[in-house]
Parts: C-alpha cells; sequence; structure tokens
C-alpha cells in the first residue's frame, strides 16, 4: 500500500494555514508601542507621563530591573526584532547601544520640534551625554547622582558627625552596626548595583578604572586599597548584601534596618512615602564622602528596528520630557533642564536639593565607553569573590584586570 | 518482518523532520559558530577555529565553573539518592492508609521547577525570608543563606534535592514492587538482619533502577540552570557558577555567541563521557555473572 | 532435630481470623504434611511457625523451646519457598553458604559445610553456576541444599513441587523422601496435592478454612475419613456421595431418588436413619444382580478404567483395573460391599462408627 499525496489534500492543509499566518501578522503589525524601562520612582513616573502622551492603549510600558531590561533590549536588538520600540538607557548602556548601531538617531526630529517643546533648554553637557559620534540618540529624561543618606536621629544620639571622608564612614558604620540593623547598606549584586558601589571606592580611594589608553589600573596599589576597604564595611551590611540592589537597599533604609549608606537621588522621596517608609522625616543626607560616586545621564532611545511612526514616538518623548512634566518628576530626580535646575523653590521643597548640588561637583561618571558594562560583568564577579572571601583581593583584581583586556583587546580598542 | 515498501519511509517524515529542526539542526548550528569569533552587538562574524575552545580550557573561569558544577551535582545526586532510597523503603513497608503520604511527598516534584525556585528564594531570603524571621524571633542570628559563599552552594544542593528527591524515590519504589519478597523472607530465615537484607539482597536487585536513577539525574544536574539562576544567579561573585550558568553569561549576558557555543559543545562531551563512564563502572561492579 | 508442638494458634489479619486455634502435635523425625484446598490456611500456618507471620495467639514450640514471638533467624529452622527464592546474584556457592556467612563463619568452614550439602544433593558440579544458568529441578536442589547446610530443627517446605512439570514432581517426591531418610530432620510440608501427602507424609493434618479437620496417618485418614470434606478430598478419583437412609433391614441403603443399594451384611448406623452414604469408586465391584446403572462414559487411562455411571440421576464414578467391555448407554450392575461403605451423618458430615 503506498501512500499518494494527493494536490487537493495538500493545498486543502495549505489553505487554512496561510489564513492563520495572515491573521496572526496582522494582529501584531497595528499594535501600541512598547517602552520598556528600569523601574524606580522617578520612571514609573516618567513612564506614566508617556503614556499620557498618546491616545488611551496607544503606549504600553513594562518596567523591570535594569539588567533584566537591558538584556532584554540587548536580546531583541540583536536578532533585529521590531518587539520594542522605545527603551531607557543609562549613560553606560547608550554608548554600547549607539556604537552597535541598534538606536534610531533623532537629529532632524530635534530640530523640527526644537521650538515646540523648548529642547534648548537642556544644557550642553546633558545633550553630550545622550550623543554619540556626532548624533543625537536619545531624548534626556533625569539627572541622577547618588548620595549619602543617613538617619540623622541615630547619629546625633550617637554623637557622630555625618561622615565627610571614607575613614569617618567605615567608623560610624562600626559604631552603629547591631545584628537588627546593620551599620550601613550595601548594594553588590552584579552587575549595575555592584558597580555603582564599587565605582565610589574606586573614585574616593582608589585611582580610578583605566588609564588615559584604556589599559586597567584598578588592580594597582590604590586598587586593592579601594577594595580591601569594600571588603571590611561589607561586614557592617545587611545578610544577603551580594544580591541588594537598588530596591533592596532602598527598602533596607526604608524599613529601618540599616542606618547609612550610598543611594540613588531618585530614592530620596521614598524616605519620606508614608505609605512605604518607617523612617519618615528621620533621613538626611550629605554628598558621599571622599567625592567619586557616580553621576548618571538617563533617558529614553528608539529602537533602529521598530516598526512605529518615529515621528509619533518622538512626540512622546518630547511630551514626557516637556518643561510641565519635568517640574513635577523633580521631586524623583533632577530634571535636566536649565531652566527648573536654577528654580530656588525647589531646594527649599526637597529637602535633598541641596546635598545633590554638592555631589554633582564631586561625583564622575563611568568611563566614557561602550563597553563599561562588559567590563562590569567580568569586575564585579571578581570583586565580589574577594569580598566574599573567596579570593585574595589582590588576586582577583589581577584576574579581572586580565580578562578585561582581553575583552577590550577583542573588541578592538588597543589597535592603533 | 515488515516487508519494505515505497511508501514507507513517509512515515518517518514527521517525527524526523520535527526532531531534525529542534534538535540536529540548533545543534549543527551552534558546532558551526563554536569555531567563530562572533560577538552580537557588532554582529560580525571571524573564523577562529579552535581558538573558543583554547581559550576556554586554558581559562580560570571555567574551570572554576566545572568544579563547581561537580560539587555541586555529585552532592546534589548524593544526597537525592540516598534520601530518596530510604523513602522508597519506608513507603514500601508502610501499610496501605499511610501510602496517602507518597501523593504529599510527591508533590514539590509537581511543580514547576522556576516556581519551586521561587518559593525557596522566599524562603531563604535574608532578614524577611521565611526562614530568616522565624530563627531571628527566637533571636538566633542565621547565616547568609543564599549570600555566602559555602551556603549558597549548599543552599542550591538542598534545593536541587528538594524538587528531585521525589523523582527518584518513585523509581525506586516502583523498582522494589517488583522485588519478590519470598527472597527476601529467605534471607531472614538465613540470618540476616535489615540492614544485610538491604545490602546482600534489595540492592543488588535494585541495581538497574539505581543505574537508571543515577544517570539521568547526573546527566540532569550537569545541566542544572533553572534554579541555581532564580535563587542566586550563579553568585555570590563565582561561588555557583556552574558550567550552564557560565555559559548564560557568555551568551546572553556578554553577547559572545561563538565563545558560549563552544563551551556549550564542551559541555556536551563532558556529560556524554560521564554518562558512559558512570554506566559502564557501575554495570562491571554489580552484574559480574552476566555473559 | 526436635518435635514441634503447636498449641491454640490463632491467627488474624486486621478484623478477619484465618486460623482458629489449631492444636498439633509433632514428633521428632516425623514428616508432617499440611494439605487443604487453597485457602485453608495451610500456607498461613507454615509461616507461623516459621515466624514470617506473627502469631495473634496461642503458642509454638520447638523441642522445649517457645519461639512464639521469636524472628525467623533465631528459631534454628530452614524454608524451602514455591518459587525457590534463590538469591540470583549469588553462585549456587554463594547460595548456600549465605546463612553460614550471616553467622560469621569462616570462609573455609563455610566451603566444607556446603560442599558436603552439595553432596547430598549431588549439586557438586554445579557450585559456581549462577541460579538463572539451573533447570526448575537444579534449583529446587539448591533450594534445600540451602536449608540443608544450616542442620537446622525443623525443615519447612512450602508447596516446592507445584513449579515442576509432573514427571519430575515424581522423581522430586522420592528425593524428599530419601532425604529424609537420610538426615531424620523433622519436616512439616505444605502441599494442595494429595497424592503427594499420600505418598510423602508419616502424618497427615488436612485443613479446611482455617480449621484442622483431621490428623493421622495417609492410610488412617484413608481408610476412615473423620468428615466428609475429608472423605471426598483424599482419594482420586473422590469418594462418590449419596443422600438416602439406611433401608428397614440395616442391610441396605435407599438414596433420596430411591435407588437400592444392598450391602449383603448389617452396617453399623440404625435402620431408617438418614446417612450420607460415601463409596470409593475403587471400591465398586461389578455384579449382575447388584444395583442397576448406566454406563455414561468409559475412560480407559491404559492401567485402569474409569467409568462416569448415572445412578437413577446420580452421578458416580468407578474405577476398575481390568480391561470390562463397556460402552456408552450400557446398562451395568453395581456390587458395593458393607466394610468398605462409609456413613456420614447429613448435619454434622462427621463419620458415623
Amino acid at each position: 500500500m503506498t501512500i499518494r499525496l494527493k494536490a487537493t489534500t495538500i493545498l486543502a492543509g495549505f489553505a487554512p494555514a496561510v489564513l492563520l499566518g495572515a491573521m496572526a501578522t496582522t494582529a501584531v503589525a497595528q499594535d501600541a508601542i512598547r517602552v520598556i524601562s528600569h523601574r524606580q520612582p522617578a520612571l514609573e513616573y516618567y513612564t506614566n507621563q508617556m503614556i499620557k502622551a498618546l491616545p488611551e492603549g496607544r503606549v504600553t510600558a513594562e518596567l523591570m530591573p535594569i539588567d533584566k531590561e537591558l538584556e532584554l533590549a540587548s536580546i531583541t536588538m540583536s536578532s533585529q526584532s521590531d518587539a520594542i520600540d522605545v527603551v531607557y538607557l543609562n549613560d553606560a548602556s547608550f554608548r554600547r547601544f549607539a556604537a552597535n548601531g541598534w538606536l534610531e538617531p533623532l537629529d532632524d526630529l530635534w530640530e523640527k520640534y526644537k521650538d515646540e517643546y523648548d529642547l534648548d533648554d537642556f544644557p550642553p553637557s546633558v545633550i553630550e551625554a545622550v550623543s554619540y559620534d556626532g548624533h543625537i540618540y536619545s531624548m534626556p529624561i533625569l539627572t541622577n547622582t547618588e548620595l549619602f543618606f543617613y538617619r540623622k536621629d541615630l547619629l546625633e544620639e550617637a554623637g557622630i558627625n555625618p561622615p565627610a571622608t571614607m575613614d569617618d564612614y567605615m567608623a560610624a558604620a562600626a559604631e552603629m552596626n547591631s545584628p537588627r540593623r546593620a551599620g550601613t547598606i550595601m548594594s553588590l549584586k552584579p552587575v549595575d548595583a555592584a558597580l555603582n558601589e564599587a565605582h565610589w571606592y574606586m573614585n574616593a580611594i582608589g585611582d580610578g578604572w583605566f588609564d588615559e589608553n584604556w589599559r586597567p589600573i584598578f588592580n594597582n596599589e590604590a586598587g586593592v586599597k579601594a577594595i580591601t576597604a569594600l571588603k571590611e564595611m561589607s561586614q557592617y551590611a545587611p545578610r544577603g548584601f551580594t544580591s541588594h540592589a537598588n530596591d533592596e537597599s532602598t527598602i533596607n533604609l526604608q524599613q529601618g534596618l540599616a542606618t547609612m549608606g550610598l543611594q540613588w537621588f531618585t530614592r530620596a522621596a521614598a524616605m519620606d512615602n508614608p505609605e512605604q517608609s518607617r523612617v519618615v522625616d528621620l533621613i538626611d543626607w550629605v554628598a558621599p564622602p571622599g567625592g567619586g560616586a557616580r553621576i548618571a545621564n538617563d533617558g529614553y532611545a528608539i529602537s533602529k528596528f521598530s516598526s512605529a511612526d518615529r515621528e509619533e514616538v518622538f512626540k512622546m518623548l518630547a511630551e514626557a520630557a516637556s518643561k510641565e512634566s519635568m517640574l513635577e518628576g523633580a521631586k524623583f530626580s533632577m530634571p535636566p533642564r536649565l531652566s527648573i535646575l536654577e528654580n530656588a523653590d525647589l531646594a527649599k521643597q526637597y529637602r535633598w536639593y541641596p546635598a545633590a548640588r554638592k555631589a554633582l561637583e564631586t561625583g564622575a561618571a563611568f568611563p566614557a565607553m561602550p563597553d563599561f558594562l562588559d567590563v562590569g560583568e567580568i569586575v564585579t564577579r571578581h570583586i565580589l569573590r574577594a569580598v566574599t572571601g573567596e579570593a585574595e583581593v589582590q588576586a582577583a583584581l589581577d584576574q579581572a584586570a586580565q580578562e578585561t583586556e582581553e575583552l577590550l583587546a577583542s573588541r578592538g580598542y588597543y589597535e592603533n | 518482518m515488515v516487508r519494505w515498501q515505497r511508501g514507507l519511509w513517509l512515515f518517518f517524515l514527521p517525527s524526523f523532520g520535527l526532531l531534525a529542526v529542534v534538535l540536529l539542526w540548533p545543534l549543527g548550528y551552534a558546532i558551526y559558530l563554536s569555531f567563530f569569533d562572533y560577538y552580537l552587538g557588532s554582529d560580525v562574524r571571524s573564523f577562529v577555529g579552535l581558538g573558543n575552545y583554547a581559550d576556554l580550557l586554558t581559562e580560570g573561569r571555567l574551570w572554576n565553573s566545572m568544579w563547581t558544577t561537580i560539587l555541586i551535582a555529585f552532592g546534589s545526586v548524593a544526597l537525592e539518592f540516598i534520601v530518596g532510597f530510604a523513602l522508597a523503603l519506608a513507603l514500601y513497608r508502610l501499610h496501605q492508609s499511610a501510602k496517602v503520604f507518597s501523593v504529599l511527598l510527591f508533590l514539590p516534584h509537581i511543580v514547576t521547577p522556576v516556581v519551586a525556585a521561587l518559593f525557596l528564594k522566599w524562603m531563604l531570603a535574608s532578614n524577611w525570608g521565611f526562614i530568616d524571621a522565624t530563627l531571628l524571633t527566637f533571636d538566633i542570628v542565621p547565616p547568609d543563606w543564599l549570600g555566602d559563599p559555602i551556603w549558597a552552594k549548599i543552599s542550591v544542593i538542598l534545593a536541587d534535592a528538594w524538587v528531585f528527591t521525589p523523582l527518584v524515590m518513585m523509581v525506586l519504589y516502583a523498582a522494589l514492587q517488583g522485588l519478590d519478597t519470598s527472597v527476601v523472607e529467605a534471607a531472614q530465615i538465613d540470618g540476616a538482619n535489615n540492614w544485610r537484607v538491604l545490602r546482600h539482597i534489595i540492592v543488588p536487585a535494585l541495581i538497574p533502577a539505581i543505574i537508571f536513577t543515577i544517570s539521568v539525574r547526573l546527566m540532569d544536574v550537569f545541566r542544572f540552570f533553572d534554579i541555581i539562576y532564580v535563587l542566586t544567579g550563579g553568585g555570590p561573585g563565582t561561588a555557583t557558577e556552574t558550567i550552564t550558568i557560565y555559559t548564560y553569561q557568555l551568551g546572553f549576558r556578554m553577547l559572545e555567541v561563538g565563545k558560549a557555543s563552544a563551551l556549550g559543545v564542551i559541555t556536551l562531551i563532558v556529560v556524554a563521557s560521564l554518562l558512559l563512564t558512570i554506566n559502564r563502572v557501575l554495570n562491571s561492579i554489580y552484574r559480574g555473572g552476566d555473559q | 532435630m526436635a518435635s514441634l508442638t503447636i498449641q491454640h494458634a490463632t491467627k488474624s489479619f486486621g478484623g478477619l481470623e484465618v486460623l482458629h486455634g489449631v492444636d498439633i502435635q509433632i514428633a521428632d523425625g516425623e514428616f508432617v504434611v499440611l494439605v487443604g484446598p487453597s485457602g485453608c490456611g495451610k500456607s498461613t500456618l507454615l509461616r507461623l511457625i516459621a515466624g514470617l507471620e506473627d502469631i495473634t495467639q496461642g503458642e509454638i514450640l520447638i523441642g522445649d523451646r517457645e519461639v512464639s514471638h521469636l524472628h525467623p533467624k533465631d528459631r534454628d529452622i530452614a524454608m524451602v519457598f514455591q518459587s525457590y527464592a534463590l538469591y540470583p546474584h549469588m553462585t549456587v556457592e554463594e547460595n548456600m553458604g549465605f546463612s553460614l556467612r550471616m553467622r560469621d563463619v569462616n570462609l573455609s568452614e563455610r566451603k566444607d559445610k556446603v560442599r558436603a550439602s552439595a553432596e547430598i544433593l549431588g549439586l557438586t558440579n554445579l557450585l559456581g553456576r549462577y541460579p538463572r544458568q539451573l533447570s526448575g529441578g537444579q534449583r529446587q536442589r539448591v533450594a534445600m541444599g540451602r536449608a540443608i547446610v544450616r542442620d537446622p530443627k525443623v525443615f519447612l517446605f512450602d508447596e516446592p513441587l507445584s513449579n515442576l512439570d509432573a514427571k519430575l514432581r515424581v522423581q522430586m517426591r522420592s528425593e524428599i523422601r530419601e532425604l529424609h531418610k537420610k538426615l531424620g530432620t523433622t519436616i512439616v510440608y505444605v502441599t494442595h496435592d494429595q497424592i503427594e501427602a499420600m505418598t510423602m507424609a508419616d502424618t497427615i493434618v488436612v485443613m479446611r478454612d482455617g480449621y484442622v479437620e483431621q490428623i493421622g496417618s495417609p492410610l488412617d485418614l484413608y481408610d476412615r475419613p473423620a468428615n466428609i470434606f475429608v472423605g471426598s478430598f483424599i482419594g482420586s478419583p473422590a469418594m462418590n456421595m449419596l443422600e438416602g437412609r439406611i433401608g428397614g433391614d440395616r442391610q441396605s441403603f435407599v438414596s433420596n431418588r430411591g435407588t437400592q443399594i444392598a450391602f449383603g451384611a448389617p452396617v453399623s448406623p440404625e435402620a431408617d436413619r438418614k446417612v450420607i452414604l460415601g463409596i470409593r469408586p475403587e471400591d465398586i465391584g461389578v455384579s449382575e444382580t447388584g444395583t442397576p446403572a448406566m454406563v455414561r462414559q468409559v475412560e480407559p487411562t491404559g492401567a485402569d478404567l474409569h467409568v462416569n455411571l448415572d445412578l437413577d440421576g446420580d452421578g458416580f464414578t468407578a474405577l476398575f483395573h481390568e480391561r470390562l467391555p463397556l460402552e456408552e448407554g450400557q446398562n451395568m450392575g453395581l456390587k458395593v460391599l458393607a466394610d468398605q461403605a462409609h456413613f456420614f451423618d447429613p448435619d454434622s458430615g462427621k463419620r458415623i462408627e
């Protein structure tokens, strides 16, 4: 018995398959603008503004921790899929995405809508931070700086002044440390959080990450000193600090489980939120002791592979970044608009502004290279090995430096 | 014997087609990619022959992950085997009415591994996790279950055992059902106490099931991913970074697809040779009399 | 070697009582067979003796020692199972030596004892083989060898020949008898086959539904069955049973269907008493003046002649040792002698003396 496939049978099978395929593709094409973003109070506010900027249902926003968000964006854009339209990027990740050619240049739209949305209000340094190779790729949404948070009531009680140097910080943390309340928060979850924390130590105690030729210097004597300090400080950190990112550290402060530590400006308002915080009005801020803590410029960029109407998307972003929107958003983050930054009332209204102004002066951004996050992957793992005692600090940093050089070499940094 | 007819090969096509698409093609592509230096960000491929393999095999991080994998794998399988066997024996001796317990014992396995891992993460989270909170109310300061390098390894081993012990238990229990009780009784009359009956009668009779269980579990646990990923993400540092987690880092975080593919191929070879060795060793010890 | 006393042994599984106060006294060196239909409790009783089941009430004594609640290994017994229960991954020598190994007997002593037992059973050149390489009969011998090596006080056999073919069974029966003669150990042997019981036993214990129906020597049970059950169980083909009453002259029997059977001499039950008459097929003679019966079927076996008869509607079996020229449908006359007739009380089933 042989099987004869009739032509008619084949066609009969094909037709419904084709129909289904057609239906599926049309279903995908018409849809909403999809925004993905890191999740923190300021960005919750701004993505909401984006949703409100366009008619209902035109915009969907998904917020998730930054490492996940970047991973999702990387995988989607590397396969050139149109599944994502708008992506949140900070200065570290922004360069990598632009260098990969994954972002849509915005120069023409920027010119076109300059007057309508007063885009000249953004200072040149901010425009610089969202440009790559001479083109603007991202709509600036916030400037963020790390601040030093501390429980003013507890420090006052113990007769300690807010720390001005790293040694002061170490002493204070040691003094305030107890089983129920850690001396300090510490956010060492790879990659983003750990990199932030290490960046501060590396600048305040060490000599920074790279020399002018992009050769790693973080394993020199000063760098080892910095990480050794980090390791010592970790004994005053809450249990589980190796997996704490900004969310967990914020909660630790809010719940009174830690006394002080480094966190973002954007988390300051949360300390006084009566619905979440037990320490309303008990937290105060100074610029991070020793200086060198991270400054970030974040924005939203349009994917080069997006199938949405780029003008519509740009207008949505411009709306969210408008003067009115940012005036309100000043509560959550520092708006990159000159007109608002110079507004004196804000300093009075929000208690953390003075510290933030100072931090802006003493802070330092990440090294301006597209591959810093990939370097971060390597470096943070090794720093954690050193901090948890799996390896000696010098050995771990040496290995990190070696792997970093290999990586950068393969990405073409040392070819002249 | 089936008489071969012309059209019969068409029956192979659906299954073979599916296998080819889902298994053979990705495998082939992975092997192909492993010979390239391919960074997904720049989408540039350059042929490096065995360069990726050479890099990996001389890298400290790879051997570290290999060692961690072996430690977790053998720790896990040993634990699940001993506990699973003990439970199977216990079930075997229980009366009918108590056998409803077997359903409850099987629950951890029915739940999706990721869900089980999330549940365990909530139990083990520091300070506000279930275990920590309970211990703290008694003023006992617990260790950092997921953040201390040694405890993280233990937590991962326990997590895997929790999910898979029921499986081992079930397989061995089923094998025990097939045991000839009169052989056990003969041994009892001959003077063997419980321990000796176990050693001389039950274990030899169960060897095929034991080999099966150990082989399957070892093979699986070498490719262990979901539970570790959810619980510790390979951390802290590289304390729980197994080969699979490292492969994930290479492929999805650092976007070094060529190197990740090479590591995948290395993993395949390691697991396959491990399996063959175990099979051969266990068979020769216990099937000595077989022709 | 020792005597075995079972006193009022009772066994219940949960709420169900399966052995009801069994009393058996077995002398030292006796070969006792427990026989009965499936479910009569013989295997349960054997397992109680072995210690594989817990006795609910009553006592078991081996020699003078009470062993009722001892672990099997402390009772000094050995058991041969129906399925042989050989250790599949051990050689014949290791199988036989296992019990000695469990008692930490050293290797050379073990080897000697095993060899000695192997010789008795003709297993010497099989010592290096594995059970799966042996035939059924050889496996059974190994099982016996394993029991012998222990030199126990009592041997227990649980239907050991059921898995063998007919010819092998006959051979093994005589081998077991030989073994008993040689070793002289007390044996308790369970079977459902009454021929095995009859040919092997010194004493037979007939059991039914957890009760002992009769204990006696084989010929005792054959000649004077204590009740209807024993009467129809022992002897093959089974005893014929007819309901009726003794004739007025006390020398005959009238069945309920009116068939008259004359004995030619007085019988023990009174006249007109309601009885059940039991006649063994081999005790039936042919007589022209005897009770008329019609031949339904004739089954020649070569050595004997089985004849199924119709006695006014009652079925009847006869066994002749000569080749009578009988045909189906033919009428013939039957003769029964008075001292070959068995009488049972219809209500109690008991034998009427």
